[in-house]
């Protein structure tokens, strides 16, 4: 069989299954069986996918997956999120669109102890947005640095998603998480100096109100205690790999047992909270893993059917110059983003786009970095965009999905220049990673 | 035990293996963490302390560590089906009218059903073959290769089970959760 057509009939069945709402992890079962059956022997096939299943989440690679995810949410159950959040909000006092700004600073401070842009925009969404409206903000300036902030998370180490992207995409995860910290910064400040800009041009959307006096002291000692220790943890996380002392998968693990003497140092590590953190995270990681057992024979049955290498070898000998096939790449991400989750957007495209990059000769790492950003942005894009949903769901009832929309636009429009930009200037992606392995 | 389970009252035995197997999900979790913290501080006291004997080594974390993840997904897996938290995506369905929703709802947890009965089918094919030939893995343990490949039939049957009966019972929340989780 002609290679498209086995890629139409693979692509094509799992579409169908996906948007039919089954789940997504049962629509891979579901057309890999089919592939198996038609494309790797019959039951031998299936048989070859069960082995698949049971092999693939055996893989040392994709621990921190599991262990990112529970440190987010121990930092969020115990509530020290929210602390460090509150000394912020204390910090950054007289500027235009205070607590906009609060929302960005917060948001990628969460994001360097939490490894998952639901539990960072879910945070942000319940403790800001209402202050915010109850200070008048208009909902363009305040849901808007929720979403865009929200993103964050999956860049800056411990970034659960970058873990899963290297291990399958055959990225060095280490180089993955310390290339991604550098854009992640970027476009914070970005955000930060979009929102300065548009409150001292418009006051209105934000009004300014007198916050109870505090001295330097009592404003900046918050942050000294609630903050500051924080940063630990980030050290322990990103230091361990720098020093060579952890693999990524041990500075996870550490990453984790220092969140827990942290928030056991604040008197906030309760027994119920713990369990829920538990809870949430093997709900979350065996979701992402599940789908990965699925998913893994995909790639398989396009390799072993010759449909990676033909479409590789069909766009490679195309006219096309390798910044538009790259452009478009990262374009069919975005699409897919607008309806698909994450994890499948990886599962589907990397196994297809990896061998294209390689014989382009693009650097792999800053291609993560540039996918990780792609994948950010989509989560924001109208109309479908998960975070848009999450902030939605955090926002007041009378917040309508067009209000949420048109205030997270501008910031999808300086994502998108950030893009642009690592496009344009690579260096800024393989800088962090060339100074630490030298 | 979740209110929210289709599993119904009669078979409430399953609902409490699928309970227990997610806390020993959650057990997996935790013990893999110290595990692995253990693991790195005491090579890392090896590198730095050299022979003064302070530190360790434990050669099979790699090994049991990646076993533990499979375990804690594979008794994880039912339970996060149970609670509506494997991710689907339901932009179109939900644009339906509450009849035809009901319908698709219902087709679509048969097919579930019927994906994950021909994987329970076909894992015991693959385990009755390792038992049958005797296949060992040669790692750091040496052990048969059923006993690990024993954990999937039975995560695919509860999820068959799980499948037939969200099929089964009434519209109520039958429909699948928004795409509200992710990483």
């Amino acid at each position: 069989m002609e290679w498209y057509y086995v890629l139409a009939i693979l692509v094509g069945t799992l579409l169908f299954f996906m948007l039919l709402g089954l789940p997504v992890v049962f629509a891979f079962f579901a057309a890999n069986i089919i592939g198996a059956m038609l494309f790797m022997g019959g039951e031998k096939g299936v048989a070859q996918l069960i082995r698949n299943a049971v092999v693939a989440t055996q893989n040392f690679s994709l621990l921190p997956i599991p262990l990112f995810i529970l440190m987010g949410e121990i930092m969020f159950h115990t509530g020290v999120a929210a602390r460090a959040i509150d000394a912020v909000d204390k910090l950054i006092a007289r500027v235009p669109g205070r607590l906009s700004l609060v929302a960005i600073v917060g948001g990628t401070l969460f994001s360097s102890l939490s490894g998952s842009t639901i539990a960072n925009t879910a945070m942000l969404g319940s403790t800001l947005l209402p202050e915010m409206y109850k200070r008048g903000y208009k909902p363009e300036i305040a849901i808007g640095p929720i979403v865009a902030v929200g993103g964050i998370a999956m860049l800056i180490p411990p970034s659960a998603l970058a873990v899963l992207l290297g291990s399958v995409a055959r990225i060095p995860i280490s180089d993955l998480l310390l290339a991604s910290i550098l854009p992640a910064l970027i476009l914070a400040f970005l955000f930060y100096v979009y929102v300065t800009i548009r409150c001292w041009l418009n006051p209105s959307i934000a009004p300014s109100y007198d916050i109870a006096g505090m001295t330097w002291w009592q404003r900046i000692k918050p942050f000294l205690i609630y903050v500051l220790p924080l940063m630990s943890i980030f050290l322990v996380v990103v230091g361990s790999i720098v020093a060579g002392i952890a693999t990524p998968t041990e500075s996870a693990a550490l990453g984790t047992v220092a969140c827990l003497i942290i928030a056991a140092a604040y008197r906030s590590l309760r027994w119920h909270n713990f369990i829920t953190s538990v809870r949430q995270t093997v709900r979350f990681s065996v979701m992402t893993l599940f789908i990965i057992c699925g998913s893994i024979t995909f790639s398989q049955i396009l390799a072993f059917s010759g449909a990676s290498a033909e479409l590789s070898s069909v766009i490679l000998n195309s006219e096309l110059a390798p910044l538009f096939i790259l452009l478009g790449m990262l374009a069919i991400l975005m699409i897919l983003g607008c309806f698909m989750d994450q994890v499948s957007m990886i599962m589907i495209t990397m196994p297809l786009y990896m061998p294209v990059i390689e014989q382009i000769g693009y650097n792999v790492v800053w291609f993560g970095v540039l996918t990780l950003m792609v994948m950010e942005i989509s989560l924001a894009t109208p109309p479908f965009g998960l975070l848009l949903f999450v902030a939605k769901g955090a926002a007041p009832a009378d917040t309508t999905m067009r209000q949420v929309i048109t205030s997270v636009l501008p910031f999808v429009f300086i994502a998108m220049l950030v893009v642009a930009l690592l496009i344009a200037i690579p260096q800024l992606t393989l800088i962090v990673p060339e100074l630490i392995n030298n | 035990m979740s209110d929210n389970s289709p599993i119904p009252k009669r078979l409430k035995w399953i609902d409490s293996l699928i309970d227990g197997l997610a806390a020993i999900a959650g057990i997996i979790l935790c013990a893999l963490t110290l595990l692995l913290c253990f693991d790195a501080v005491g090579r890392t006291i090896v590198r730095f302390a050299g022979d003064a004997g302070w530190g360790y080594t434990i050669p099979w974390t790699l090994d049991v560590a990646e076993y533990a993840l499979y375990l804690m997904t594979f008794f994880g897996a039912p339970w996060v089906l149970r609670e509506g938290g494997h991710i689907a995506i339901d932009l179109l369905v939900e644009r339906l009218a509450p009849v035809p929703r009901r319908w698709v709802s219902v087709a679509t947890d048969i097919i579930g059903a019927l994906v994950c009965a021909a994987l329970f089918y076909y894992s015991c094919q693959v385990w009755w073959t390792s038992f049958d030939e005797q296949v060992l893995i040669h790692e750091t343990f040496v052990f048969p290769e059923w006993t690990l490949l024993s954990v999937a039939p039975a995560t695919f049957l509860m999820m068959t089970i799980i499948m037939l009966c969200r099929a089964h019972r009434p519209l109520i929340n039958s429909i699948r959760n928004r795409l509200k989780t992710g990483l």
